[in-house]
């Protein structure tokens, strides 16, 4: 039993949630309110989470692995740290962002239910209890894509709705095998049967759906087609959640709990992870190359980022996971900075189209700072964040001898310069349309988070080997650890 | 063994349906089916032939309960999944709406204006 | 002298960042404009004097940390060689000189924060190269300068200017990952990437690679093909000065010093290596001196001719011979040298009129007739005329590549250097001779700031080409002696290089008798152009068809315009050449560009074909998927069964 603030990261998002709703209908505007206040308290938590040991807290008062339980570890702690954070800034910019929308209610409410879901799912220790949780994010998630209701939006969401609905199935599939094999739902507990049952060709399909599900959810290749359109169709701080943290949370985090966790890193699952993250990296960034939408530009990049993180976390290596977390960390800010400061631009310009832009550096330059900060970060240039992560997970594929996916992964890294290259050239530098002479800068909320986010790429790149060791050795070794886990849920039963 | 291999059929007919038809109505049926084989996996994985409901009565003691009834927990679980597929389906046939409005077609392969 | 190490990096680091936060305040822009200018002048006069005292004593060593990721650790290292802090000094004298011209060049323009900060930044990243001891520390400030050189680019402000920065950024950033491989791949085989401790042994095919990929960094900055096209495109896009600053100065000596450092001092090269690096220099003097001259565009003109001159310092330095090496290192001093002039003339005469178009430009002379020296004093020494340091550099490259056995590379060089002096006699009358068109009839001379560097420039150029031994005898054989002395120590026995005169084995140069010899040509072309004076001439007006000029009728056709020889046109005869008409038309759009080549195939290959994939349809979207399911179940039971 720890501290009770663990479901209190999960309940106070869908309190608000709730109470959106029912004051919404008196009050307009409550929302945002609301919306902030409850990203403020939730971040509070994520960061007082550092204070709190590893530990468990009992659902109901049930003991394990009869009730569900919530555990905290180094892993779980940065992931809610970066859900946090990314939901934060999003919450922040959505104030003004999203006052163009009508039904402002029902986006915050939309919001915190994905919010939940997400928190949920990096603290739920119960196999069962995750697909629910990953179900309330995801079904948000579909909402908010469509949210628009332009016709490309409800195409996006229809979409990423029915892929994801399989891939929930999928996952359910799984758990539902693991169920049969070990008859328990708590991780912990399936941990201990299945370390003497492997290999068994019940627990292979299991495996085999899990990759699937996660690997969906995650934008993995070949399974992230519903990405690029989902991604840039949501209002931008969705998209900067989504894009930011869903896939990783859901996906990513989810694919890592169980893989180690459960299945204690088997050398097939792992070689599959890798080659995925190597066939995203290489799409993605083909993909992106051939875009003029700024937008859906990001969002093949994602898939090309993502990559790089399944590169780490399937190499399987200490460094090779710490770095791929590490990378995981810093997409989350600078692809979250790019989504919100190209929704920024969308918002002063009214396009996404690149070919249409220019000059953009003139009118809206806090706006284009943050935009070269996110694109030198993402591309991998020292001192930026981007550069170390990236540097880690090539040096954690050399020193593995994978000099295939190392080659590789250099290789996209420049492809990802070229492709970010394309958006100063169009977008930001040259001379002003003459239909942008009267733009302005985006409002004080919006600019807020694009600040702070440039400032959060710069300071990691600048201090990179203290938050290699404050949070993502703790948390490569925590994902390592599996004993570590087992006995800290059920501790002597 | 047979039960889940007629069970794992029924999902292939649904992925059958999502990816060839291209109703929109019909893939949302497939959905469903597909759903409806995971429910039925998982209440085939608790049930135990001739067993009874998992309700302790007052004249059960704790051992023959555990031997007869069937397990309780996967049916927990499908009331669980099937809300949850109610809600998808509610947001499926709210997309299918919307998507009629805009396109003017159900015909799914249609609709592919987010493309390349 | 660690203290001055020390000062080199930050000093000129928290200068910049002065200049950036004194941002844009609406009514103070003048003040600021003037604290901007006057930091970066006394900062880079300051840094000037420092590195100065480090060329006299070149000694220090900072172990400024350690870095590790992971389990691979390296200390960083900063550490003053002779060769190093020679270079120092010319970096912080074409930063001081820059800070000189920027004053007036740069008055009135958009984000002169930014402009200022990215001159110190580069300087400071400059230095970092120069000084760093280990290979992570030269890798991130050799970025750390791309991306300053990007940002620069990005402060001109025409429709050229997103495409040079981003070309800019792309090529230099394709290097670079190849470089960062490279360095990885030795890092987690040696264990440390401290130049002193690595030990690279000399044949294996691993190593020659692991040469390529990290020369590949280093020709790329030097601007030298196949890795040159973003020097052109990003003439017409930036600010000029930015041109005269990095491309031709700062760009030139990291990339030509960081080549000679892997060539000789990381690595030992073998003579298949060095015959390719001959190769790439020969190629690139001859087709980027032929695409020189068919330029209009001053600019692009110039930067035209940079390429062609890294040429030259990549043969020299390919030769692998201590004269080559010598003349290789003193070209991309005079290089810098010179470019930098000329670069600073185009800039000037741009600020002055606007215009960089040659067709557009005559006459300055008469209104600018300093500039008019300079750019004919750095035009004859890019041209290598005799006495002229040009003429020393390339004359060391010739004797190198005989000694090599390249008779054919020899004539190759000359071949490029005689169409290089062709090329710049059309500068020359196209800008400063003939008639002043009638829109330039109100052109100022440019003041101070704009005529002093390139004017302090080309008196170098003379210094360095009449006494040789300054550059030779006190700069670069010292340095390099001390860098390589085994190679160095090959030099012809009994060799000199004296105030007047250089003295390698059977060649001897005589500056005075050459001054001589020239004097008295001059004086003879001089005689002959009297006694054509002597002769009065008959002196018409145009006088066409029974119009007379000055009517309605004849004003179209008898204007000073329509008179002028813009001398643009002087060789066409080479565009119309049997194999190169064939070419042009494709030249122009980038033949002999790989960017575009990689553009093209990259977009034809793979990202087409991806595209079409993603055809947008729920149906085969869902395939993928279920595909990618049962290939993940097939992995999964091979991997187990």
């Amino acid at each position: 039993m720890t501290s009770s603030i663990l479901p209190l990261s999960v309940a106070l998002p869908l309190l608000s949630a709730v109470l959106i709703l029912i004051i919404g209908k008196f009050w307009k505007g409550v929302g945002a309110f609301i919306g902030v206040a409850c990203g403020v308290v939730t971040l509070y938590f994520a960061i007082a989470m550092f204070d709190i040991p590893d530990g468990s807290y009992w659902m109901g008062g049930w003991i394990p692995p009869v009730g569900i339980v919530l555990a905290l570890d180094s892993l779980s702690r940065l992931l809610l740290l970066v859900v946090n954070t990314i939901a934060f800034f999003s919450l922040v910019y959505s104030v003004t962002y999203m006052q163009k929308y009508t039904a402002q209610e029902k986006f915050y409410a939309l919001f915190m239910l994905m919010l939940a879901g997400m928190n949920g799912v990096v603290l739920t220790g119960d196999m069962f209890n995750l697909f629910v949780f990953l179900e309330i994010a995801s079904l948000a998630s579909y909402a908010l894509v469509g949210f628009g209701v332009e016709a490309e939006e409800l195409e996006a969401g229809f979409k990423y709705l029915i892929l994801g609905s399989v891939a929930s199935t999928a996952i359910l599939f799984g758990i539902a095998f693991i169920y049969n094999l070990t008859g328990t739902l708590n991780m912990a507990d399936a941990a201990r049967f299945i370390s003497g049952l492997m290999p068994n060709r019940m627990l292979l399909f299991a495996a085999g759906f899990f990759v699937f599900g996660f690997g969906l959810k995650a934008g993995l290749a070949p399974f992230h087609a519903w990405l690029p359109d989902a991604h840039p169709s949501a209002p931008a701080p969705v998209s900067a959640m989504l894009s930011g943290v869903l896939i990783k949370a859901l996906g990513i985090y989810a694919l890592t709990r169980v893989i180690f966790t459960v299945f204690g890193a088997p050398e097939t699952i792992l070689q599959i992870v890798l080659w995925m993250g190597v066939l995203s990296s290489v799409v993605g960034g083909l993909m992106s190359l051939g875009q003029n939408d700024l937008k859906r530009m990001l969002a093949f990049s994602s898939v090309s980022q993502i990559g790089y993180v399944a590169m780490g976390i399937g190499l399987g290596t200490p460094l090779g996971i710490a770095a791929g977390l590490f990378h995981l960390f810093n997409h989350a800010i600078f692809k979250g900075l790019l989504f919100l400061s190209a929704g920024s631009i969308e918002h002063s310009t009214g396009t996404r189209d690149l070919r249409q832009m220019g000059g953009l550096m003139k009118k809206l330059p806090i706006t284009s700072l943050s935009t070269v900060v996110g694109s030198l970060s993402i591309s991998g240039i020292p001192p930026f964040n981007g550069f170390f992560s990236k540097l880690f997970i090539i040096i954690a594929l050399i020193q593995a001898k994978a000099f295939i996916p190392a080659a590789i992964a250099i290789i996209v890294s420049f492809i990802t310069l070229a492709y970010y290259a394309k958006i100063q050239r169009f977008a930001l530098f040259g001379p002003l349309p003459a239909l942008f002479k009267k733009l302005h800068e985006a409002p004080f909320t919006m600019v807020f988070s694009l600040i702070a986010l440039s400032l959060m790429c710069i300071f990691v790149g600048l201090y990179y080997s203290f938050f290699m060791d404050t949070l993502f050795h703790p948390a490569a070794s925590a994902v390592i650890e599996q004993t570590k886990y087992i006995s800290m849920i059920l501790g002597g039963l | 063994m047979l039960q889940y291999l007629l069970d794992m059929i029924i999902f292939a007919l649904g992925i059958y349906c999502l990816i060839a038809k291209r109703h929109i109505i019909k893939k949302i049926i497939g959905m469903c089916i597909i759903e409806y084989s995971i429910n039925l996996f998982l209440i085939l994985l608790g049930y135990r032939m001739h067993g009874i409901a998992p309700i302790i009565l007052p004249e059960m003691n704790n051992s023959y309960f555990a031997q007869y009834s069937v397990d309780p927990l996967p049916q927990a679980l499908v009331l669980t999944s099937i809300v949850i597929g109610l809600g998808t389906l509610a947001l499926m046939a709210a997309f299918a709406i919307k998507l009629y409005e805009k396109y003017r077609t159900f015909d799914m392969s249609e609709i592919h204006r987010l493309r390349g | 002298m660690e203290n001055i190490m020390f000062q080199m990096i930050w000093l000129p680091g928290a200068a910049g960042l002065l200049c950036l936060i004194l941002m844009k305040i609406k009514g103070a822009e003048g003040f600021l404009d003037f604290i901007r200018k006057l930091v970066t002048f006394v900062v880079s006069g300051y840094i000037l004097y420092i590195a100065f005292r480090l060329f006299l004593n070149p000694k220090g060593y900072i172990l400024a940390g350690t870095i590790s990721f992971g389990d691979l650790s390296t200390r960083i290292i900063l550490r003053a060689t002779p060769l190093a802090s020679l270079m120092i000094l010319f970096s912080s004298l074409f930063a001081f000189l820059t800070s000189i011209f920027s004053m007036k060049y740069r008055s009135g323009s958009d984000h002169n924060n930014w402009y200022y900060s990215l001159v110190l930044w580069t300087l400071a990243a400059a230095n970092t190269v120069f000084l760093a001891g280990d290979f992570f520390t030269l890798l991130v400030s050799w970025e750390l300068s791309t991306i300053f050189l990007f940002g620069l680019i990005a402060l001109g402000d025409n429709e050229k200017t997103p495409l040079a920065a981003a070309k800019t950024l792309v090529i230099l950033g394709f290097t670079e990952a190849a470089m960062l491989f490279a360095m990885l791949y030795i890092w987690i085989t040696q264990g440390t990437l401290v130049f002193a401790d690595l030990s690279i042994p000399l044949t294996s095919t691993v190593n020659i690679v692991l040469y390529f990929l990290i020369a590949s960094a280093a020709l790329a900055k030097a601007g030298a093909m196949p890795f040159h096209s973003w020097v052109p495109t990003a003439s017409e896009g930036a600010p000029t000065s930015i041109m005269a600053y990095l491309p031709a100065s700062m760009d030139k000596l990291m990339g030509i010093y960081f080549l000679f450092f892997v060539s000789y001092n990381l690595f030992v090269i073998s003579p298949a290596i060095k015959l390719t690096l001959m190769i790439i220099g020969v190629i690139t003097i001859i087709l980027a001196v032929f695409m020189a001259m068919i330029q209009h565009e001053w600019r692009r003109l110039l930067s035209y001719h940079a390429v062609s001159q890294v040429g030259y310092m990549v043969l020299g330095i390919g030769t692998g011979t201590a004269i080559g090496i010598l003349g290789g290192m003193f070209h991309m001093l005079n290089n810098a040298i010179y470019k930098n002039s000329l670069f600073a003339c185009a800039a000037a005469v741009e600020k002055q009129t606007g215009i960089t178009d040659l067709e557009k430009l005559g006459g300055l002379g008469r209104r600018m007739p300093v500039l008019f020296f300079t750019n004919i004093i750095s035009a004859f020494a890019i041209a290598g005329i005799i006495p002229l340091n040009g003429f020393i550099s390339k004359w060391l490259i010739y004797r190198s590549c005989l000694d090599a056995g390249q008779p054919i590379m020899f004539i190759l060089a000359i071949f490029g250097s005689g169409l290089t002096l062709a090329s710049f006699i059309k500068v020359l009358h196209s800008v400063y001779m003939g008639p002043l068109p009638p829109e330039l009839q109100n052109v100022k001379s440019p003041g101070f700031s704009l005529v002093f560097p390139p004017l302090v420039l080309s008196l170098l150029c003379i210094i360095f080409g009449i006494l040789p031994i300054i550059p030779l005898g006190k700069l670069l054989v010292p340095t390099l002696s001390s860098s390589i002395s085994s190679i160095m120590a090959t030099l012809p026995s009994g060799y000199e290089f004296d105030v007047f005169s250089i003295k390698l084995g059977s060649s001897y140069w005589n500056v005075g008798l050459a001054v001589l010899l020239m004097f008295l040509g001059v004086v003879i072309a001089w005689l002959y152009y009297a006694m054509g004076k002597a002769f009065k001439t008959r002196k018409a007006r145009a006088f066409v068809g029974g119009i007379k000029p000055g009517t309605l009728a004849g004003y179209h056709t008898f204007t000073n315009e329509a008179m002028r020889v813009p001398g643009t046109g002087f060789y066409n005869t080479i565009a119309e050449l049997p194999i190169f008409r064939s070419i042009l038309p494709s030249a122009k759009e980038g033949l002999f560009d790989p960017y575009e080549y990689l553009n093209r195939i990259g977009n034809a290959i793979f990202v087409n074909p991806l595209k079409l994939l993603h055809n947008g349809i729920l149906s085969s979207y869902l395939s993928w998927a279920i595909i990618g399911l049962v290939v993940v179940f097939i992995v999964l039971i091979q991997g187990y069964f």
